[in-house]
């Protein structure tokens, strides 16, 4: 029973001392943050994970569900893609998709429709999912509205509370 | 440092720029997604395919042709206490007696590579040396021959461990258009085993699928929430593509109850799949580092017992009485009123959805796991009374 005792602090400092030559470039609060995961999958696999570029086409209920699984596991890079306006079924599965997104965007002055919400506009809040990154957000032209997204209240009632983004 | 972005559209230079593909849109027909997928496979890219639909989801893998797994299973590797090493006479090879550590499952070894190491004698100390072993079947139990020539070597002295040690493996996948084409067997290991209940169900789902993709390439769209054209239609192709070769299954009887039920929900989303089949593709794509073994091809899932009685069944079940009102509700019941939980309802009905939106629930603790549930919890519930309450309780 001794030595059942003893092993398991040894093979923790054993398993620290290899995230942190695996995980060069990652300051000790991202080795915090992957501590659990690099429990479950090894520090290599998460190593690995945070040099991937992956593309997500789609970006409904199971899209946004990926994405955020994605960016929480460390992923490198995320693409999302989905053209199709955003419309009040979409409302339903995809999280960070709000009612305002299904109005047609009108500009202020010229009142001319200038264009419609796609589900990418819930980039803003996937980027708010890790706090750790420093992540950077580009757009295409076609879609850098959504840089101005802000959620409006309803008419009548004060702004929520943005508890959700941390 | 992780870099978001938003792509106007899938083109070629997007798709290689990546190292994943991970496709959920269900309006893609077959033609464009064989393409990805052969653009992917000539690169080294990861294709993943997600059709989420109703109660079903189906998740297509593709890793291409040379997938490298460095640890199939993620355990613990095993671990025994060597407790002799004899040469074998007239050969080459060690005997080595071994015996299952206290606390660990006394498996037996079979074959595989194995550190040694911690031995006194035998010219091993303080080394760690690899060495391939086997098990004949006539050699007595807890005992392994190791290929280690034991010319020249001390004798053995004591101690000594056998650690097992993973070797990365080769794997080859199929393309998706072999794997529409001939999918697999849940019984042979080429497909998983999602269904104990119902034999042979990833198989009718898996035409049931291919039959609404190629209504998708024809018609341009999904097929619409309980519309009775639309699933016949399905059906009408799935007897074709059975018949004419474009998917091949051995001693495949179709089930075309299945088809319709999967052809008439198809084009509806359900967030607690979604959050499901979110989960697992994150997961696939996880084992593109080489940790896992991934899907091998397709994973089909559906829970069809989930879905409501359709309206003849619950009308035999309810007997005569509620025959009069319920053909000239039902309609009505599962019509869109512009909420976001029309999807919900056009699956269930509004009876159910208001139904359920006015429960009461307690909860405690709201964690990785609680933090799901009440998420689902909001997307499944209609709060059209506002009389319905999810009490919070969580120490921070």
């Amino acid at each position: 029973m001794n030595s059942g005792r003893s092993s398991p602090p040894r093979k923790k400092s054993k398993t620290v001392d290899v995230s942190m030559s695996e995980l060069e470039g990652l300051d000790a609060k991202d080795l915090d943050r992957f501590s659990r995961q690099n429990a479950a999958l090894g520090a290599e696999t998460t190593a690995k994970l945070i040099k991937m570029k992956v593309v997500v086409v789609g970006v409904r209920g199971v899209g946004i569900e990926t994405c955020k699984n994605l960016m929480l596991q460390g992923v490198g890079a995320l693409t999302i893609i989905d053209q199709n306006p955003c419309a009040m079924a979409d409302v339903g599965v995809n999280f960070f998709i709000s009612e305002v997104h299904t109005h047609v965007h009108t500009h202020i002055h010229t009142r001319v429709h200038t264009h419609r919400y796609t589900p990418a506009h819930s980039l803003p809040r996937i980027l708010a999912l890790t706090r750790y990154s420093a992540a950077s957000l580009s757009l295409p032209p076609s879609l850098s509205p959504s840089l101005s997204y802000r959620p409006t209240p309803p008419p009548g009632r004060s702004a929520p509370r943005q508890w959700c983004l941390g | 440092m992780c870099t978001v972005s938003a792509a106007p559209a899938l083109d070629d230079a997007t798709i290689l720029a990546h190292r994943a593909v991970v496709i959920t849109d269900t309006s893609m027909p077959l033609q464009e997604l064989y393409r990805i997928d052969a653009l992917c496979r000539s690169n080294g890219i990861s294709f993943l395919y997600n059709f989420c639909g109703g109660v079903a989801t189906s998740i297509f893998v593709d890793h291409g042709n040379t997938h490298t797994i460095n640890d199939a299973d993620g355990e613990k590797p095993t671990t025994k206490l060597i407790q002799s090493i004899t040469p074998i006479d007239g050969s080459t090879e060690v005997l080595i007696r071994y015996d299952t550590p206290e606390g660990t499952v006394p498996t037996a070894l079979d074959e595989g590579f194995f550190d040694v190491s911690d031995v006194t004698g035998m010219g091993l100390d303080d080394t760690t040396t690899m060495v391939e072993v086997y098990h004949p079947w006539k050699d007595p139990a807890k005992t392994v021959r190791a290929k280690l020539d034991p010319s020249g070597r001390p004798d053995y002295i004591g101690g000594g461990l056998l650690t097992l040690k993973k070797m990365p493996k080769e794997i080859s996948m199929s393309s998706l258009a072999d794997k529409v084409k001939s999918p697999g067997n849940p019984f042979m290991g080429d497909m998983v085993l999602t269904n104990l209940i119902d034999m042979g169900a990833e198989l009718q789902q898996h035409v049931a699928l291919v039959s609404v993709l190629t209504f998708v390439g024809r018609e341009g769209r999904l097929p619409r929430c309980r519309d009775a054209a639309d699933t016949a239609a399905v059906l009408v192709i799935a007897k074709e593509v059975t018949a004419d070769g474009t998917v091949e299954i051995p001693d495949f009887e179709l089930d075309a109850a299945f088809v319709e039920a999967f052809a008439s929900f198809c084009g509806v989303e359900l967030q607690p799949m979604a959050a499901f089949t979110g989960g697992v593709l994150a997961q696939e794509v996880v084992k593109c580092t080489g940790k896992f073994t991934p899907i091998p091809g397709w994973l089909h899932f559906g829970c069809k017992d989930a879905l409501p009685p359709a309206p003849k069944e619950a009308m035999e079940e309810e007997g005569a009485t509620a025959e009069a009102e319920e053909p000239s509700t039902a309609p009505l019941d599962y019509a869109p009123r512009g909420s976001r939980y029309d999807e919900l309802a056009g699956v269930y009905g509004w009876a159910f959805v208001e139904k359920l939106g006015s429960l009461n629930y307690f909860m405690v603790g709201c964690g990785a796991l609680g933090c799901e549930f009440l998420k689902v919890n909001d997307y499944c519930r209609y709060n059209h009374s506002h009389k319905n309450l999810l009490l919070l309780c969580q120490s921070l």
